[in-house]
């Protein structure tokens, strides 16, 4: 069986992010590539400003003091490079050069080709003889009727923009691959903890067993919050599951045997010659039997419940010395008749958060337990004290005590040792306790002697005041 | 008195239906909800009893529609299961009681006996008799044959529920009930031994025994 539903659902999701993913980086890479692009732009192209703040100033001095001035100025500019420096040159009206400033830096451009206006605004360009550079000229007339020109080359302006273009422009690609990439990459990564989901649920559809579990992440995310609760999940799934398959196990076998002898009874009755007295007893034999096969199955529904967590505790406030009062008041008579003293030291004021019934049905189980098991002139002894934050329940007797080989095996369901097969029961009765007490959150132990006989200590978490 | 018996099981319901007449009652009988409802719609009974799965409208369904059109028929619901929310649900429902399955007739009769007595509101007596046996429910005397019996509440309780459903099989489950006050899954022999220990004080002297044992069903109070 295969389901296309989820695998379509991961494919798009994960091409999804790998866009989404892809496309922000390449997104904002552009957004970088233009922003930049136009501030190295605007600076190369400031050059014009400068070089009518240079030719003002330098129009001033010329204006004053003549060449000389000008001369003096232009020194204290670098001469090292083109890029830092400003060209400046004086021509007369006639296109004779009188001044020029750093001539190693100028002397080859190709001032002839085009005579200096000497108009504002205007600009001029000399192509340089040797290589491909560019001067861009401003110009200004003096007052002595000279021309006064302030330029820059703005060659490496222009390389550098265009340099920076074909830079951007060669890493657009990779930088598209790369986000792809890395969109594929992390979506794949992101994504792992659901396809882990979908394998596992796919499996668990198709095999039916609730055994198999998703791999933890060890990074604390929301897809590890939901993978480790789907997998607790899984684990409530799986005890409910077994509980009921136990359950109805159990359910089959147990009932096999009152149901076997509920026949023999039938069978033995129904045999020629039997008088109506002895049919009678037959019937009466049967529903004694049927009561049995009730209490059995009520007993067995009431520890896959409990056991599996699906028993729905009445919980509310309960004083414990009161619940045990109630459970004496159902033995006494049994207690008196065997001749068994019961003593009870119960600490006042130990509240519980607890099912009433539920919690009864245990003391009751175990006074039931310790009555039966102790000898004619024997004693019970209930207690409870208060133990940090819960409270101990204890009953202890002086009965014919647990043998070490069966202490282990008493909780188990219908397991009855040795002694206590004289006794009336089903072996249900600690199957119960122990489920019901685990269902309180609470905890039951036994130690017992031969000699001394059983001690049964109950644990129970007190409620919070 | 005439009751009507809603379930859809045709052995149990022929049982019971059955076990009804021989009690004195009329009875219909109805094997699905819908033709159940229109019965109790349409007669007047003193008591119905309902199964809560039916076919065509479920039995808890049927108790509200019937409180819905003002048909206040005492009801005892029959079901299989047992917990203590499906009781509540039912009583919460519009049933007067409640009984799981699998019960005893003598059970389902007394129940039936005590919904009836209760909705034609009928006086509590002040003394009970049965042959030589009296017990003066406000004194808390109890008298055989003119002699005085000391009883211990437990044990009067029993004596006194016996009385009330004298010639009745009472089961074991309804002496815990009514005895202890609540439902409990008798253990050990409690029962039996109260009902040992009344014997002792209400049978043991005399030759007529009042106090008799119905194996694998329960205990009575009666003369023969």
């Amino acid at each position: 069986m295969r389901l296309s539903f989820p695998d379509r659902f991961h494919t798009k999701l994960g091409v999804r992010l790998t866009v989404w993913y892809s496309g922000i980086l390449i997104l904002s890479f552009l957004i970088f590539s233009i922003v930049s692009y136009v501030s190295v732009f605007s600076t190369l192209k400031n050059n014009k400003d400068a070089i009518q703040a240079t030719l003002s100033a330098y129009q001033k001095q010329g204006d004053d003091g003549g060449i000389a001035a000008i001369e003096s100025l232009t020194r204290q500019t670098p001469a090292s490079s083109r890029r830092k420096s400003f060209f400046t040159r004086v021509v007369s009206p006639e296109n004779e050069t009188l001044f020029l400033s750093h001539p190693q830096l100028w002397q080859n451009f190709e001032f002839e080709a085009r005579p200096a206006s000497g108009r504002e605004g205007e600009w001029d360009y000399y192509p340089s003889r040797h290589d491909g550079d560019l001067l861009e000229v401003a110009s200004v007339r003096l007052k002595n009727g000279n021309i006064l020109q302030v330029g820059k080359s703005i060659q490496d302006g222009d390389e550098v923009l265009e340099h920076f273009r074909d830079t951007l422009l060669a890493t657009v690609i990779p930088m598209v691959l790369i986000g792809l990439a890395g969109g594929a990459f992390l979506a794949f990564r992101a994504l792992k903890p659901i396809r882990n989901l979908t394998a596992v649920t796919r499996s668990i559809i198709e095999t039916a067993r609730f055994d198999s579990r998703v791999p933890a992440n060890r990074t604390h995310d929301e897809l590890s919050d939901l993978v480790s609760l789907f997998n607790l999940m899984l684990e409530k799934i799986e005890i409910l599951v077994q509980g009921m398959k136990d359950a109805l196990d159990n359910v089959a076998h147990d009932l096999r045997t009152p149901v076997m002898r509920l026949r023999a009874i039938a069978e033995e009755a129904l045999r020629p010659g039997n008088d109506e007295r002895t049919r009678c007893e037959a019937l009466a034999d049967c529903l004694e039997e049927t009561e049995r096969v009730t209490v059995i199955l009520d007993t067995l529904m009431d520890i896959a419940e409990a056991e599996t967590g699906a028993m729905k505790l009445r919980l509310e406030d309960i004083e414990l010395s009161a619940l045990i009062n109630d459970v004496m008041a159902l033995y006494s008579y049994v207690a008196e008749t065997k001749r068994v003293a019961v003593s009870v030291q119960a600490a006042p004021g130990l509240h519980l958060r607890a099912d009433a019934l539920r919690l009864r049905q245990v003391i009751a189980n175990l006074v039931d337990n310790a009555i039966k098991y102790t000898p004619d002139g024997g004693r019970v002894e209930i207690s409870t004290v208060k133990k940090h934050d819960q409270a101990l329940l204890i009953v202890r007797d002086t009965g014919i005590g647990i043998p070490v080989a069966e202490i282990a095996r008493i909780w188990e369901r219908l397991y009855r040792g040795d002694k206590s097969r004289s006794q009336r029961g089903l072996g249900l009765g600690l199957s119960l306790v122990k489920a019901v007490v685990e269902a309180h959150r609470g905890t039951i132990d036994v130690k017992s002697d031969s000699q001394t006989g059983s001690i049964f200590s109950l644990y129970l978490p007190l409620a919070s005041t | 008195m005439r009751v009507l018996v809603v379930e859809d099981d045709k052995k149990l319901a022929s049982y019971v239906k059955k076990g009804l007449r021989e009690a004195g009652f009329a009875v219909d009988g109805s094997d699905n909800g819908d033709d159940g409802l229109q019965r109790a719609l349409q007669s007047s009974y003193d008591a119905a009893v309902v199964d809560v799965m039916l076919p065509k409208l479920d039995g808890l369904t049927l108790i509200e529609r019937m409180r819905a059109q003002k048909v206040l028929t005492p009801v005892l619901i029959l079901s299989a299961k047992r917990s203590v929310d499906d009781r509540i649900r039912g009583l919460q429902t519009g049933g007067d009681d409640y009984l799981t399955k699998p019960f005893y007739f003598t059970e389902l009769l007394a129940r039936i006996q005590a919904l009836i007595r209760r909705a034609n509101h009928e006086s509590e007596p002040t003394s009970l008799k049965v042959g030589d046996l009296s017990m003066d429910l406000l004194k808390r005397e109890v008298l055989r044959a003119g002699i005085r019996i000391d009883l211990q509440p437990r044990e009067f309780a029993l004596l006194e529920y016996l009385m009330r459903n004298h010639d009745r099989v009472v089961s074991k489950t309804m002496i815990i009930e009514h005895v202890w006050g609540y439902g409990f899954d008798p253990l050990t022999n409690i029962v039996d031994v109260l009902i040992s220990r009344l014997r002792n004080k209400v049978d043991h002297n005399f030759d007529r025994k009042l106090i008799h044992t119905f194996r694998g069903v329960g205990y009575a109070l009666k003369l023969s």
